[in-house]
């Protein structure tokens, strides 16, 4: 296709006016075993798609609920309600130490760092929230992280701009049971000037569901080119299916458009109406890893 | 001795056959077998015949038989590309006639460009266009396509500009059964349905039934698209050809035993790779796409009543793409190859007079190939599928009022529905999604009769049936889509999932009067196969997957009726259709789904039903220096899908409101004919983002910038109208010496597509630009302005 385009295709500007539905709820909430200050909830609204503003528009003020509990086949969820964290818009050292408004953390983190929410393997966590008088609520469990075996490089190489350069690898075992979901991310131990999920390295473009791989040996090279020398952070993220199918979704809705794709909704997991996002329950295992 | 016995033998044989003659000359029947064949002995299919009262059209070798009483008739033959005879027979005994045609555009003033007449015609919803006609449309880099000649017809419609699929009343690209002589063909599209796989030079015609069709067809919910392709010539061997912008073509014919049989090869290959490589060697480099094809026809008459009939076809695409970024030495390479191969035996008998049977042995394969290497991550990507089938079919002339119709065929399927390893880096892992087979079998049993002269009517049954069986071996996914880790393991030959349906098909005809008359139908038609894609072009990396316990087999119900008046002195021909169709069970994908390599294929279907109904016009003027046609379609298509839209009906995207085509062929002088050809259509229906929101989110402590992902909002389903489509396409042929006697000719077809330069629509989409924070709507053309030139030839 690429040819005929290249022989013939031409482009022109056009005027699309298309009817925008209700604007919608954005949720974007995190629970993990292995950094504190990375579980957080985003809260945001939807614009036209033909408004002006190009920022995350907050929702402030909210009310922010976690609760851990349990699950069992038959008796369904338990929820600890002592566990309950209300989360809130506080300053946080990562973060310069001012208000992000729309991102609620366990005040705990500035206070009590050490006893700040932190997510366990095996349990469930319930996110409740109410804003404009509207109730959203979702649930997210952890399993059991998988073990890295080893992280090593590919042969190095020189950039156009002389860096030396490699690309870094996992090595794991795809655990013997069926349905086992990952998602990689990792980011660079030197360059501190970066916080949050959407502010590290990942890899959006390997199957990394085991229907087809169960039990194997899995080696990945990540495409990402990183300076040899520096020292990586490695989170290899085990994940249940909901969320692994919000996260792929996500991944395709990114690269919508073209004549070869259809229109791609996010496959939330956030209950209410007209409200779309993710509580994503992540469950680490991580290891460090000098370029060399 | 012997010298003087042979007068008494002839003499007792003649007597035999005299009094066998006579004896019979007191029957109600005689067989009137008729062999239809043009100025080089080579036989018309599709002949129209009419007997009186009674039509029927000859079979691929050029045959007809009708039963008639003794006496004097009238016979009529109309083909399609010739012009019609006349002939009072009088008919004493069994008679066989050969008749000749003479091709239409030898005579200036009486051209008659094509064919079926479809006021007298049994069978409603049907067009038959020969390849005469098909070479006169202007086309495309000056490709003969009968695909795309039959898309200007109404109620058949395309996906614009290198869509490939077709749409027959609101029917889906895989409703549509099509046909290589009798053999599925799978994938008819080269270079994502910029062109078929029908080279003009091995085609005889096009037939398309939309509605009303027979008990013989079945398999596929929407229409017929049978192709027949030409016998070689069975006197003299004959070569042509043709040399075009950016393919050639050569064909070459001719007799292997004089007069019994024929052979014909005709192959084709595009050259757009070596221009491209030629016109800019270094952004080509190693990237290309070519596609060639190779139609075979041999031909082999036994005797009289026997004949046999061999055809294959094998074609392949081939597509690659490299860049390696200078500094980096990143390297991009993607790799596809795609091709049918078919081939299939048919044997053709006629065991008495009334009786004819035939039977195929066919195998259709379709396959593709793909590998897709980003710097040290590579994939490789095959699926695919095989058929082999047995077919026998079955018709008898009761009498001139009536025929039957009978026929089984067996179809075995073999489903590749995707395998992949990696072949490069590091990231290994080999997969295989299970392979799946299918057993299909149908039988049929239809009837014609002329209950009075004015009325007739078809009535059939056809029964189909499919199994999925083992061996396979399968993952079970809950309902949440995640594997409950429980498998599924089928044995060779064991049944995993059932269906059998009736398929009543009813058609009549009431002649109002000598050239007019009324038709109806209904037609019940069940579907086995579904063709998984969720682009808009079809690309080949589409799956064809059959029924299984989840998925339930397509069912459609049409009921259409007509109006036909021809006024034969001016040589119009006019109809007016109606159509009302019901589709369950369809099937259509999550938004999103993962169709590569996924063993859950299932899971990422929805259900659904549709709806498609509308009024087609058809103007036809058949004869005279200027010959063409205006159809006119006016339709809604929906789909319902409790799944999407929130369960609220929604336009199918190639719902057409209007749909306008005319064509237009005249004779200049001897050497000139002008055709031209214009089409509008209501523009696509397209699920265009209402909002969007960003997401991701991460912070940038040093810049104290924020970082994010923007991702748009879906609201309703092909809300959006894509704007219109309309082009103008013009092409003269130009033959220097038509009355040349030489053996070799030579014409030229200069050819414009898409005259003033009309910028169509192929996609749209929203371009944003973050940092300029501004959102413009862009749409990409793909064919502006595209002149074209071929030079054919034959000797």
């Amino acid at each position: 296709m690429g040819i005929i385009l290249a022989l013939a295709a031409c482009e022109k500007d056009i005027d699309i006016s298309v009817d925008a539905g209700p604007p919608l709820v954005v949720v974007e909430g995190y629970i993990n075993n292995s950094l504190r200050s990375y579980n957080y909830v985003i809260l945001g609204k939807s614009l036209r798609y033909d408004a002006a503003d190009f920022a995350n528009t907050p929702i402030e003020g909210a009310s922010v609920t976690i609760t851990a509990g349990t699950y069992a086949a038959g008796s369904g969820y338990t929820w600890d309600q002592s566990s309950k964290v209300r989360m809130q818009e506080v300053k946080i050292p990562e973060l310069g130490s001012v208000r992000v408004p729309g991102v609620y953390f366990d005040p705990r983190i500035v206070t009590d760092s050490a006893h700040a929410l932190m997510g366990v393997p095996g349990k469930s966590y319930l996110l409740e929230i109410e804003a404009a008088g509207k109730k959203y609520t979702a649930i997210t469990s952890l399993p059991q992280p998988v073990r890295i075996d080893s992280l090593t490089n590919t042969a190095s190489f020189k950039d156009d701009s002389g860096t030396v350069r490699a690309r870094l690898m996992v090595h794991y075992k795809d655990p013997d049971t069926l349905g086992n979901a990952q998602l990689y991310y990792w980011k660079n131990l030197e360059a501190k000037s970066t916080f949050g999920w959407g502010a590290m390295y990942n890899d959006r473009y390997i199957p990394s569901t085991d229907d087809l791989i169960n039990g194997q040996a899995v080696h990945i090279t990540h495409s990402s080119r990183l300076p040899v020398g520096d020292t990586m952070q490695y989170f290899l993220v085990s994940v249940e299916r909901p969320v692994y199918d919000f996260w792929n979704s996500f991944n395709k809705a990114r690269i919508n458009g073209g004549p070869f794709t259809t229109p791609v909704s996010l496959k939330s997991n956030i209950q209410g109406d007209n409200v779309v996002g993710s509580f994503s329950g992540f469950s680490i295992s991580t290891a460090a890893h000098l370029m060399r | 001795m012997a010298n003087r016995r042979k007068p008494f033998l002839i003499g007792f044989w003649h007597f035999i056959i005299l009094l066998f003659a006579t004896l019979k000359g007191y029957g109600q029947v005689r067989s009137l077998k008729l062999f239809i064949s043009d100025a080089q002995q080579q036989p018309v299919a599709n002949a129209g015949i009419k007997v009186d009262s009674a039509i029927t059209v000859t079979d691929m070798s050029g045959n007809a038989n009708v039963a008639v009483a003794p006496g004097k008739h009238q016979v009529v033959i109309t083909a399609v590309g010739y012009e019609p005879a006349e002939k009072i027979m009088t008919i004493q005994g069994d008679t066989s006639v050969p008749l000749e045609l003479k091709p239409a555009q030898t005579q200036l003033k009486t051209i008659t460009v094509y064919g079926e007449r479809q006021v007298t015609l049994g069978q409603m919803s049907t067009h038959i266009i020969g390849i005469d006609q098909l070479k006169r449309m202007p086309v495309l880099f000056g490709e003969v396509d009968p695909l795309k000649t039959i898309t200007l017809l109404p109620g058949i419609k395309n996906g614009g500009d290198a869509g490939a699929g077709i749409y027959v009343r609101g029917g889906g690209p895989d409703q549509n059964l099509v046909l290589l002589d009798g053999i599925t063909v799978y994938n008819p599209n080269h270079l994502l349905g910029a062109f078929s796989i029908f080279n003009g030079d091995a085609v005889s015609n096009i037939e398309v039934i939309k509605g009303g069709m027979p008990a013989e067809y079945g398999g596929r919910l929407s229409s017929v698209i049978a192709v027949t392709s030409r016998d070689g010539n069975k006197d003299s061997l004959k070569v042509s050809g043709g040399i075009g912008l950016i393919s050639s073509r050569l064909t070459a014919e001719g007799p292997l035993v004089k007069g019994k049989s024929s052979f014909l090869i005709s192959a084709r290959r595009t050259y757009i790779d070596q221009l491209a490589k030629l016109i800019a060697p270094d952004s080509f480099h190693n990237s290309g796409y070519h596609f060639y094809d190779i139609n075979a026809k041999l031909t082999y008459d036994i005797n009289a009543a026997n004949s046999l009939s061999f055809t294959v076809y094998n074609g392949k695409d081939k597509f690659a793409y490299y860049r390696e970024a200078e500094s980096s030495g990143r390297k991009r390479n993607f790799k596809a190859d795609w091709g049918n191969a078919i081939a299939g035996l048919t044997w053709k008998q006629q065991i008495s007079k009334k009786l004819h049977q035939e039977l195929s042995l066919v195998y259709s394969y379709f396959n593709l190939g793909s590998n897709v290497t980003y710097d040290t991550d590579g994939i490789i990507f095959s699926s695919g599928l095989n058929d082999y089938q047995v077919k026998n079919d079955w018709l008898y002339h009761v009498n001139d009022k009536l025929f039957v119709k009978a026929g089984w065929q067996l179809i075995r399927h073999e489903f590749k529905p995707g395998a992949g390893e990696t072949n490069a880096g590091q990231q290994e892992f080999a997969s295989k999604i299970t392979k799946q087979y299918g057993r299909e079998a149908a039988g049929y049993l239809s009837a014609g009769l002329d209950v009075t002269r004015q009325f007739h009517i078809t009535g059939g049954l056809r029964v189909s049936y499919f199994d999925q069986v083992g061996p396979t071996e399968r993952v079970l996914y809950g309902e949440d889509g995640v594997p409950t880790g429980q498998k599924e393991k089928y044995n060779k030959g064991v049944v995993i999932a059932r269906y059998y349906y009736p398929e009543p098909r009813l058609g009549m005809r009431y002649l109002l009067a000598k050239d007019a008359s009324l038709k109806l139908s209904y037609t019940r038609t069940v579907q086995y196969l579904q063709l998984a894609t969720t682009s808009a072009a079809t690309f080949p990396s589409d799956l064809w997957v059959p029924v299984s316990k989840l998925i339930k087999p397509g069912i459609a119900d049409q009921v259409a009726a007509g109006f036909y008046q021809e006024f034969p002195d001016k040589g119009y021909e006019f109809s007016v259709e109606t159509y009302y169709k019901r589709l369950q069970n369809q099937v259509e994908f999550k938004p999103g789904a993962q169709l590569l390599l996924n063993q859950n294929l299932e899971g990422e279907m929805v259900f659904g039903t549709g709806r498609a109904y509308g009024i087609e016009l058809l103007l036809q003027k058949k004869t005279g220096a200027l010959t063409g046609w205006i159809g006119y379609t006016l339709s809604k298509t929906e789909r319902t899908f409790p799944a999407l839209n929130n369960g609220m009906p929604y336009p199918y995207r190639y719902d057409r409101t209007h749909d306008l085509s005319v064509t237009a062929n005249y004779q200049l002088s001897k050497k000139w004919l002008f055709s031209g050809v214009f089409v509008y259509g209501t523009g696509n229906a397209l699920t265009m983002p209402g909002g969007r929101f960003v997401y991701n989110l991460g912070y940038n402590t040093k810049t104290d910038e924020p970082v994010f992902t923007n991702i748009d909002q879906y609201g309703k389903v092909n809300d959006y109208r894509m704007p219109a489509y309309h082009r103008l396409d013009l092409s003269f042929s130009f033959t220097p010496n038509p009355d040349s006697k030489k053996r070799f000719k030579s014409n030229w077809i200069f050819g414009v597509y898409n005259v003033y330069n009309r910028m169509n629509p192929y996609f749209i989409y929203l371009d944003v630009n973050e940092e300029k924070e501004t959102i413009q709507g862009k749409q990409v053309t793909l064919f502006p302005i595209l002149p074209s030139v071929t030079w054919n030839f034959n000797f």
